[in-house]
């Protein structure tokens, strides 16, 4: 039996091109990179590295900085779904959180004035886990249901849809909310320079001269309500189901055979009852690592031969935002989907002869259909997802 | 969902009246339930992957790896890690002492590489999730496990809930919002769970959080101790649990309360009044505070064949009361 689909009734996004779904759309369609200097954090490399941080926000320096983005966020979804807080809708709803850096830049701040101070190098961290955004958010929205966060690398907010969508289809709740924020900070960047896997040109999804990520900063929000039979209004994209997985390669590195990528997206074709041949586009994870890009050509070469369906990365437009990466790059690719076309894979010139796929080199019409939504992470974290998608919005 | 087996590893030794508490010495059980350890992880990774190589090994259950997913609740995550990589970092950014940080303890830093480890020496390789909702987030490591059963993700979930006690004991005390006298402790405990299973253990029955009138008040909630009475009603939120406890027992069966964190005297005594014939088994003496505590006290119920019957745990956190109704069948019945 096919499960219950689910209908994203509202969404709203914050991010390096800017803020809301339709602008980042049409910033996306203008082909704008969301590239700028670090400015956010303190770094020496501030003047090397390129980061996608998000400019068009009044941030408060002493509010945590995920708790404005990911209030931006759902400040756009209630909007269009017409609610506000207190709204007896919310306090049914669930609240499903993605995030991996919580309130952390509160700590290096802190951390910065004890170094500065004492010249100490032994930091406590003594700000609340990642778990304090949704809590804080929950009390201001005045949810009553389930809160919960996933904490699951870059998969963390794709790991929030999923959860949402079994609490739906179990019929706990009659509604979701979910969030995915994640914010640039100075471990995150020297992390990643760590590993060597900052690319200082920005990324190159699938491109034969990738470096790695662009690390980003952003938040996104989904309203998601459960689609009763013969309900569905053909005017808002339908999540049609999904799959989560581990692939237990490596800590930072997917099988390169694409073995694992390609289970998670059979797995969630079956639980959609899709069958590959009627996704007509992939949203992509492509980082722009050497790695994961390799193992996710060989994924899609491995599921559907010498006809992939149109596909592309968007990190080159918002940046890898770690475990918002989900919930963001979901709202921003249906964006464009409902804007009436298909993102190019920006960054991406030349085909790498040891993968041997092509993503998208320009923007390709939509006229709705079936796409999948892929988001791999560190830790071996696969979730591929289902969705049906309506053409151009504004036209319901 | 029926629990069919469950592991623990509390602190020892098992009841100080001073010093915090620690989990025993890892070595020894890493020799005796996984095959190969990682090299260079962390005391919370050990933790974890430790108990969930250990309640699956202990269940005699082959599990179908690509069927079977992990679950964890941590409410502070690898946070020793972390700050330890924070620390290198924002030294190594302004320039004093130490070098960039060390690339493995950066991949080792991130917030699943405990479940990545535990997939790795399980063979679990369904869903891997870490759940961190502050003081919660065990049970809402359950709640998903309980979703992805239903759903038909999988067959078989690991649950668990780790936490270690941080030598700092000012991070712990902030992160979790207790007050300095409260002796602190660590875990890690576990429970293998699927949808049916004629010989399990037992079943959790409900596990749900209750808001209204149970809102911890964030400002107030720094003078609140074991001792002190309440800072608001949540008679809302026992209400609601004595009616879930009514609706799952069975004619005669004895109740068990186990009070989690924050659950004061007062709250016990509004909860007993409120479930005749219930008994109070409080189990944070035994192990210490900790974000997830919970899963001690749970997991603990079901791995002590001793005391059959319903038991309801409850725990307060800043965004109400989580409670979870379980059942601890009797061993002969399984037989």
């Amino acid at each position: 039996m096919t499960p219950t689909p689910v209908r994203i009734v509202a969404s709203g996004v914050v991010c390096a091109l800017g803020k809301g779904r339709a602008t980042v759309a049409s910033r996306i369609r203008e082909g704008r990179i969301g590239l700028h200097p670090i400015t956010s954090v303190q770094t020496p490399l501030a003047g090397r590295v390129p980061v996608s941080q998000v400019a068009e926000l009044d941030f408060d320096p002493d509010v945590p900085r995920n708790d404005q983005m990911a209030g931006e966020a759902l400040r756009q979804a209630m909007d269009e779904a017409g609610m506000a807080p207190g709204d007896p809708r919310l306090r049914q709803a669930a609240l499903l959180v993605g995030s991996i850096t919580g309130h952390s830049d509160r700590s290096e701040v802190r951390f910065r004035r004890i170094v500065k101070e004492q010249g100490a190098v032994h930091c406590v961290t003594t700000e609340p886990a990642a778990g304090r955004v949704a809590t804080e958010l929950a009390a201001r929205l005045g949810v009553q249901g389930p809160v919960l966060t996933s904490c699951s690398a870059c998969t963390s907010s794709s790991n929030a849809i999923l959860t949402a969508l079994h609490l739906l289809r179990t019929g706990r709740v009659p509604r979701a909310i979910v969030v995915g924020t994640d914010i640039l900070t100075t471990t995150l960047i020297h992390g990643f320079e760590s590993l060597m896997l900052l690319d200082p040109q920005g990324c190159r999804p699938f491109d034969a001269g990738r470096k790695g990520i662009q690390v980003g900063e952003a938040a996104g929000a989904l309203i998601l309500e459960p689609v009763a039979p013969g309900e569905d209004d053909g005017a808002h994209p339908v999540l049609l189901g999904g799959a989560s997985r581990c692939d237990p390669f490596h800590m930072t590195a997917s099988s390169p055979d694409g073995s694992g990528a390609e289970a998670v997206m059979r797995a969630a074709c079956a639980q959609s009852g899709v069958d590959p041949s009627e996704i007509v586009a992939i949203k992509a994870h492509g980082t722009g690592t050497p790695d994961n890009d390799a193992a996710e050509g060989h994924a899609l070469l491995r599921m559907f031969g010498d006809a992939i369906p149109p596909f592309a990365s968007i990190k080159r437009y918002v940046g890898h935002t770690m475990g918002a990466a989900g919930a963001v790059e979901v709202t921003a690719f249906l964006g464009c989907l409902q804007a009436g076309f298909v993102p190019a894979c920006a960054g991406f010139e030349t085909i790498d002869p040891d993968v041997g796929v092509t993503p998208l080199r320009e923007h390709a019409p939509f006229a709705g259909g079936v796409v999948m939504l892929n988001t791999f992470g560190f830790g071996g974290n696969s979730v591929s997802m289902l969705a049906r998608v309506p053409g151009r919005e504004g036209a319901r | 969902m029926k629990v069919l087996a469950a592991w623990t590893l509390w602190p020892d030794p098992p009841a100080t009246a001073g010093g915090d508490r620690f989990a025993p010495d890892l070595v020894a059980l890493e020799a005796q339930y996984v095959a190969q350890r990682p090299r260079r992880v962390g005391r919370h990774a050990r933790l974890t992957l430790v108990g969930a190589a250990a309640c699956l090994k202990e269940s005699g259950i082959e599990v179908p790896g690509a069927r079977t997913g992990i679950y964890l609740g941590s409410g502070v995550g690898n946070a020793a890690e972390e700050a330890l990589v924070a620390g290198q970092v924002v030294c190594s950014a302004m320039g004093v002492s130490q070098g960039p940080p060390s690339p493995v303890h950066f991949a080792n830093s991130v917030s699943n590489s405990a479940t990545f480890y535990a997939a790795r020496v399980t063979g679990a390789t369904g869903p891997n999730l870490v759940v961190s909702q502050e003081e919660v987030s065990f049970e809402g490591a359950l709640m998903a496990a309980d979703l992805a059963l239903a759903a038909g993700e999988v067959d078989f979930a690991l649950v668990g809930g780790v936490d270690e006690c941080l030598p700092d004991r000012e991070g712990v005390y902030l992160r979790i919002d207790l007050p300095p006298d409260v002796v602190l402790g660590e875990g890690s405990a576990w429970l293998l769970v699927a949808r049916d299973g004629e010989r399990a253990l037992g079943e959790v029955l409900a596990s749900f959080q209750v808001r209204e009138g149970a809102v911890i008040d964030p400002p107030a909630n720094a003078a609140v101790t074991p001792d002190a009475p309440p800072v608001d009603d949540a008679g809302i939120a026992w209400d609601r649990i004595a009616s879930e406890v009514a609706r799952h027992r069975l004619p005669g069966e004895p109740v068990t309360i186990l009070p989690g964190l924050r659950i004061g005297p007062c709250d016990q005594s509004a909860l007993a009044t409120r479930i005749p014939g219930a008994t109070l088994a409080p189990y944070l003496p035994r192990c210490g505070a900790f974000a997830t505590a919970a899963a001690l006290g749970i997991a603990g119920r079901f791995a002590d064949g001793t005391a059959p019957g319903l038991f309801v745990h409850v725990t307060r956190c800043r965004i109400g009361v989580a409670a979870v109704v379980a059942r601890r069948h009797p061993d002969a019945a399984r037989e």
